[in-house]
C-alpha cells in the first residue's frame, strides 16, 4: 500500500507548547484519526504538516512521496485540506472559488469538481456564506478531490454537523477510501464516531504522541471490568486502574486472555475510555504497544 | 479538463478579477465611509475656491480605501500549492495589480472632481502624484501584509480591523523571510555552518528598518492630515487628540516589533526553538 504521508517531528517549540517525537504514517485507503483531548496539540500538528507552520529543524514531512521542506509546491500538489476553520473567501460562490483557486494545481479538473458539486448538492452561484457549515464542508471536499489529491487533512470536519449530515459525509469518506488512492488523516473530538470508522490512531497527549497503532489493535490490548468493588479485590493485581461511579465500579484491566469472574462484566474499552485512562496517567506511555 | 494556467499573465488576470470582485465589498457599512469621504473631497475642493485643497484630504481617503480592500488570501496563501518563491511572486503580482487597480481609481476620481469643480485636470494630478500616491505606495506594504496574516477564527471580512490587528501578528514580509531563513539555516546547519550574529543583526536591523518606517509614516500622515481638515477648525482638541492616538500607535508598533525581534534574536525565533506562523 502507497504511503502518502510520513511524519517524523522530533521537537517544535510554540508559544511555550511543545510537540514531541512524532512519528507516524497515513497509507492510501485507509483512515487514520489524530485524537486526544484539548490542547495535546492536535491542531499545531496539523499546522505543520498543512505547512500553515514553518517545519522544525530535523523534522520531516513527506506527502504523496515530495518532502514538505524541498519540494513544497509538489508535496501540496498531493494534499487536500477541509477545515472547520473555512479557509476560502466566503463571499465567492462554489463555483468562482473552483475558478479561481482551481488553476493552480496542476491536475485540476473543473469537470470533475462541477460534477462533485452536483452530487453534494452544492449551491453554485451561492455565495459560499449562505452555504450551512455542512455544505462548506463538503465544498473543501469537492475542492480536494477535484484536483486528485492523494492525501486528506482534515481538522474537525464534523464537529458542527448535525447526526445525519456527519453520516453522509462519513459515507463520502469512504467511498473516497474505497478506491484505495487516497488516505486520510483526520482530527476529531468525535471520538465515539471516528473510532467505529479510523484504521489507525494517532493518539497525542501534552504534546507527545501516546501511540500510533491500529485503532482495533489499541482497543483489544485492554479490558474493562465491571462490577461490586468488593469483587475487584480478588483481581487487584490485575487492575491497572479504576473508575468508581455512585452504584458500580469499572476497573481497567490487560487483555491477557486470562478470564475473569463470572459475576463481573468484562467489555472491551472504547477509545473514550482509554483517553480516560491515559489522563489520569493510568495507560502510561510506550505501555499501549 | 479545465486548461491549466500559471503563466504571470494568468495571475495578473485572476488578481484583477478578484480585485474587481472585491469591489462588492464597497456595499454596506464601508460603502457608507467611502461615499462621505468622496463627499467631504469634494465639498472641500469647492470650499478651497481655486486652490484644491481638497486633494490634502486624500491621505485619509486613501489611507480608508486601502484598508477598505486588503487584498487577503490568508491560509490559502500556505495551502495552496505554492513553493515559497511563487509565494513571494504572488505576492509581488498582488501588489502590482492592487497600486494599478487604485491608481486607476484614483484617476477616475480625479476626473470626476475636475469635471464637477473645474480645476485643472492635470493640476490634480500632479498633486495626487506628489501627496498622495507616496503614501500609497507605503500602504501597499500594509497591503502585502494583510495578504497573508491569519488569524485563528478570523473571515478576511473587516478591512480595517484585519489590517491593524495584523499589525501586531507576524507580517508577510518577515513571516516570508523567516520562511526562507529557516530553510536556509536548516540546510546550513546539515552542512555544519551557522550564522553568525553579526550577519543576523544586519538582517534584523533591515526589518526593523522597514517596520519602523511603515508604523511611522501613516501616523505622520494622519497627524498632517489632520490639520487641514475642517473637524480642526471645529474643534482643536482632535487635532491634539489625533496627534497622541498617531504617535501613540507607531510607539506601540515599535515597542511589540522590537520584543519580537529581540526575542528571535535571544534564540526563540527562527532557529528552531520556537516558530512562528499560522495556524488552523
Amino acid at each position: 500500500m502507497e504511503t502518502v504521508l510520513k511524519v517524523k517531528i522530533p521537537r517544535l517549540q510554540r508559544d511555550g507548547f511543545a510537540l514531541k517525537e512524532i512519528e507516524f504514517e497515513v497509507e492510501a485507503g485507509y483512515l487514520t484519526a489524530l485524537l486526544g483531548v484539548n490542547g495535546a496539540g492536535k491542531t499545531t500538528l496539523l499546522s505543520v504538516i498543512s505547512g500553515l507552520l514553518p517545519l522544525p529543524d530535523g523534522a520531516e514531512v513527506q506527502i504523496g512521496g515530495y518532502s514538505l521542506r524541498e519540494r513544497e509546491r509538489e508535496a501540496k500538489e498531493c494534499m487536500g485540506f477541509v477545515f472547520d476553520d473555512f479557509p476560502f473567501d466566503e463571499g465567492m460562490s462554489a463555483k468562482l472559488t473552483g475558478e479561481m483557486y482551481g488553476p493552480y494545481y496542476r491536475n485540476w479538473d473543473g469537470f470533475r469538481f462541477e460534477k462533485y458539486l452536483e452530487r453534494f448538492e452544492i449551491p453554485k452561484k451561492r455565495a459560499l456564506r449562505k452555504l450551512s457549515k455542512g455544505m462548506k464542508m463538503k465544498f473543501q471536499l469537492a475542492f480536494a478531490l477535484s484536483h486528485g489529491a492523494s492525501f486528506l487533512i482534515m481538522d474537525e470536519p464534523a464537529a458542527s454537523l448535525d447526526p445525519i449530515f456527519r453520516e453522509e459525509f462519513m459515507e463520502v469518506l469512504s467511498e473516497v477510501l474505497e478506491e484505495e488512492t487516497c488516505g486520510i488523516l483526520l482530527s476529531s473530538q468525535l471520538v465515539s464516531e471516528l473510532e467505529a470508522k479510523a484504521d489507525y490512531t494517532v493518539m497525542l497527549h501534552q504534546g507527545e504522541q501516546f501511540f500510533y497503532d491500529s485503532t482495533e489493535a489499541v482497543l483489544d490490548r485492554y479490558r474493562l471490568v465491571r462490577g461490586r468493588y468488593e469483587l475487584f479485590q480478588y483481581m487487584k493485581s490485575r487492575i491497572l486502574g479504576t473508575r468508581l461511579s455512585e452504584y458500580t465500579a469499572e476497573g481497567l484491566i490487560l487483555n491477557d486472555g486470562d478470564p475473569v469472574r463470572l459475576d463481573l462484566e468484562c467489555v472491551r474499552p472504547t477509545m473514550e475510555d482509554i483517553m480516560y485512562y491515559m489522563k489520569q496517567g493510568i495507560i502510561k506511555k510506550g505501555t499501549v504497544k | 479538463m479545465m486548461k491549466k494556467t500559471r503563466s504571470f499573465g494568468s495571475y495578473f488576470l485572476f488578481l484583477i478579477r478578484e480585485g474587481l470582485f472585491r469591489g462588492r465589498e464597497l456595499l454596506g457599512w464601508r460603502g457608507i465611509v467611502f461615499l462621505v469621504i468622496i463627499a467631504y473631497m469634494l465639498i472641500d475642493t469647492f470650499e478651497a475656491n481655486t486652490e484644491i485643497r481638497g486633494l490634502m484630504f486624500q491621505g485619509v481617503g486613501v489611507l480608508w480605501m486601502v484598508f477598505l480592500f486588503p487584498p487577503r488570501m490568508g491560509k490559502l496563501l500556505y495551502l495552496l500549492p505554492f513553493s515559497v518563491k511563487e509565494r513571494m511572486r504572488y505576492l509581488r503580482t498582488y501588489l502590482v495589480t492592487y497600486l494599478s487597480f487604485f491608481v486607476i481609481l484614483f484617476i477616475l476620481i480625479g476626473g470626476v472632481i475636475s469635471l464637477i469643480s473645474g480645476y485643472s485636470y492635470l493640476l490634480w494630478m500632479k498633486s495626487f502624484v506628489f501627496c498622495a500616491f507616496p503614501f500609497l505606495l507605503l500602504y501597499s506594504g500594509g497591503v502585502v501584509k494583510s495578504i497573508a496574516v491569519v488569524e485563528r477564527g478570523k473571515q478576511p471580512a473587516s478591512g480595517w480591523f484585519f489590517s491593524t490587528r495584523g499589525w501586531y501578528q507576524q507580517d508577510t514580509i518577515s513571516s516570508i523571510k523567516e520562511e526562507c531563513t529557516d530553510r536556509t539555516e536548516a540546510v546550513a546547519k546539515e552542512n555544519g555552518q551557522t550564522t553568525p550574529r553579526r550577519k543576523q543583526w544586519s538582517k534584523q536591523s533591515r526589518i526593523i528598518a522597514l517596520e519602523v518606517g511603515l508604523a511611522i509614516i501613516p501616523a505622520l500622515q494622519s497627524y498632517g492630515n489632520w490639520m487641514f481638515t475642517g473637524l480642526y477648525r471645529i474643534a482643536p482638541w482632535t487635532f491634539y487628540a489625533s496627534g497622541i492616538l498617531a504617535y501613540g500607535s507607531a510607539i506601540a508598533c515599535l515597542v511589540l516589533f522590537w520584543k519580537q525581534i529581540s526575542a528571535q534574536l535571544m534564540g526563540k525565533g527562527n532557529s528552531g526553538k520556537e516558530e512562528y506562523g499560522c495556524s488552523l
